[in-house]
């Protein structure tokens, strides 16, 4: 159980931001879910196969890889870390649009709101 | 066990974070646990993705979440709003979430009873060995990780540029400039020096020290990104950190964003061409020095389109109101 210990943390860590996304009603509560999301699946790619006394995949002037932790992961994970500050930057542009038009921060009331400007029309 | 305490803390400040009532202590629990979580990535000998998370998960994104926050305020009191009480009915709250709460731990039971079989897949590192053995002299860099982003699967690269683009043209999109002048007795977002605040005093010289230091840094890791921790995206996200620190203390607007706009897009021309020139020219190994010069010239390409990106976003987001 304990050689898995980092990969079941960050499969919890998955959870507890799934939870957020399901429980949560405000719009700002699910994009910080969104992100604990993401950095569970961060740590999940970084920690597979981690156990192992390791080094980081830096050569420097050493000429010898021997020890060194699985890179490709690493770059994965840099890209996915570049593309989460990207879905936040748009996410919450446009919760603030729908905040202008509806005035709420409750994904409930505005649907209601939406709703019942559709039937209106 | 130093791994298992931070791997305990990110337990406690994510439970935090999704269970905070109030959304500014819950942006600072997630900007908090963002940072312990860099912390475990250096501890999982990931000295790349640590960098990368503390600049941009940690501090970018949670300014871009205050400064939403403190403009969803101020758009609360422009279209005056009533103030909605909180609500007081716990019990309700309580049977409104239980499903979900019920959900989530069947779906942690099912996925932590799954996971130790394919966990045993992980063992055969083939692809690992592959890029550690060779890295070196194919591609000519120090850092593995920067050998693999910028050589081995550059399209990953590419694609990650242009998402952000694409997020940059979102953002932009969706906000406009505000015709009308705020009244000008609402708080506006961060304004320190105008209304009456004294910080300018000490903030702003401490600034004109610190700004040259932070660019070097940046350009620094932009340069040596090859060869030692770091590279394009992180040397950028520091770039552009800069311009967020300028915007906390001097709050005027006098970037030149569409020309910012167009260079991020030439760059991002010239991140796709250079790749495709040398394998078109050249389609033989290159050179030693060649080798080197092409990492240093992706990074600084990336580490400046990303400066741009990430600037454009920002100012866009907090002098600009929604569309």
């Amino acid at each position: 159980m304990t050689e898995y210990l980092s990969e079941l943390i960050s499969l919890l860590l998955f959870c507890i931001g799934l939870y957020g996304l399901a429980a949560r009603r405000n719009i700002i509560k699910s994009i910080i879910s969104l992100g604990v999301l993401e950095l569970a699946v961060i740590l999940f790619f970084l920690s597979i196969g981690g156990d192992a006394p390791q080094r980081p995949p830096i050569a420097g002037t050493v000429a010898e890889s021997a020890g060194m932790v699985d890179p490709l992961p690493q770059a994965l994970m840099i890209t996915a870390i570049v593309i989460g500050i990207s879905v936040t930057a748009v996410t919450l542009t446009l919760f603030i649009t729908m905040y202008h038009n509806y005035g709420t921060t409750n994904w409930d009331k505005a649907s209601a709101l939406n709703r019942g400007e559709r039937h209106h029309d | 066990m130093v791994e298992t305490f931070f791997l305990m803390l990110l337990l406690v400040t994510a439970f935090l974070t999704i269970q905070q009532r109030r959304l500014r202590t819950s942006v600072i629990f997630m900007a908090v646990f963002s940072l312990l979580s860099s912390v475990v990535f250096l501890l999982y000998q990931a000295p790349d993705v640590a960098m990368a998370e503390i600049v941009i998960g940690s501090t970018l994104s949670t300014v871009l979440y205050l400064v939403a926050l403190s403009k969803q305020e101020r758009l609360s009191q422009v279209m005056h709003l009533p103030k909605i009480p909180r609500p007081q009915m716990r019990i309700q709250v309580i049977l409104q979430r239980l499903p979900a709460a019920i959900l989530t731990v069947l779906a942690a039971v099912l996925l932590i009873w799954l996971y130790p079989p394919a966990a045993d897949l992980a063992g055969q590192d083939i692809a690992a060995d592959w890029y550690r053995s060779r890295f070196q002299s194919d591609t000519g860099a120090g850092n593995a990780v920067a050998a693999i982003y910028l050589n081995y699967r550059v399209y990953d690269t590419l694609f990650e540029t242009l998402t952000l683009l694409i997020s940059v043209l979102g953002v932009v999109h969706l906000s406009r400039y505000a015709e009308e002048p705020l009244p000008a007795s609402l708080p506006v977002p961060g304004r320190m020096t105008r209304n009456g605040h004294d910080d300018g005093q000490i903030i702003t010289p401490l600034l004109r020290l610190l700004l040259p230091l932070v660019m070097l840094t940046g350009f620094y890791i932009m340069f040596y990104g090859h060869l030692s921790p770091g590279g394009g995206f992180q040397g950028g996200a520091i770039l552009s950190s800069v311009l967020f620190l300028r915007y906390l203390t001097v709050q005027e607007n006098d970037l030149r964003l569409a020309l910012m706009q167009k260079l991020e897009k030439i760059l991002f021309l010239l991140i796709i061409l250079v790749p495709a020139l040398i394998v078109f020219i050249t389609p033989f190994d290159l050179s030693g020095w060649m080798k080197s010069l092409y990492l240093i010239t992706m990074n600084l390409l990336i580490g400046v389109k990303v400066c741009f990106g990430l600037s454009v976003i920002f100012i866009r987001f907090v002098f600009h109101e929604s569309r």
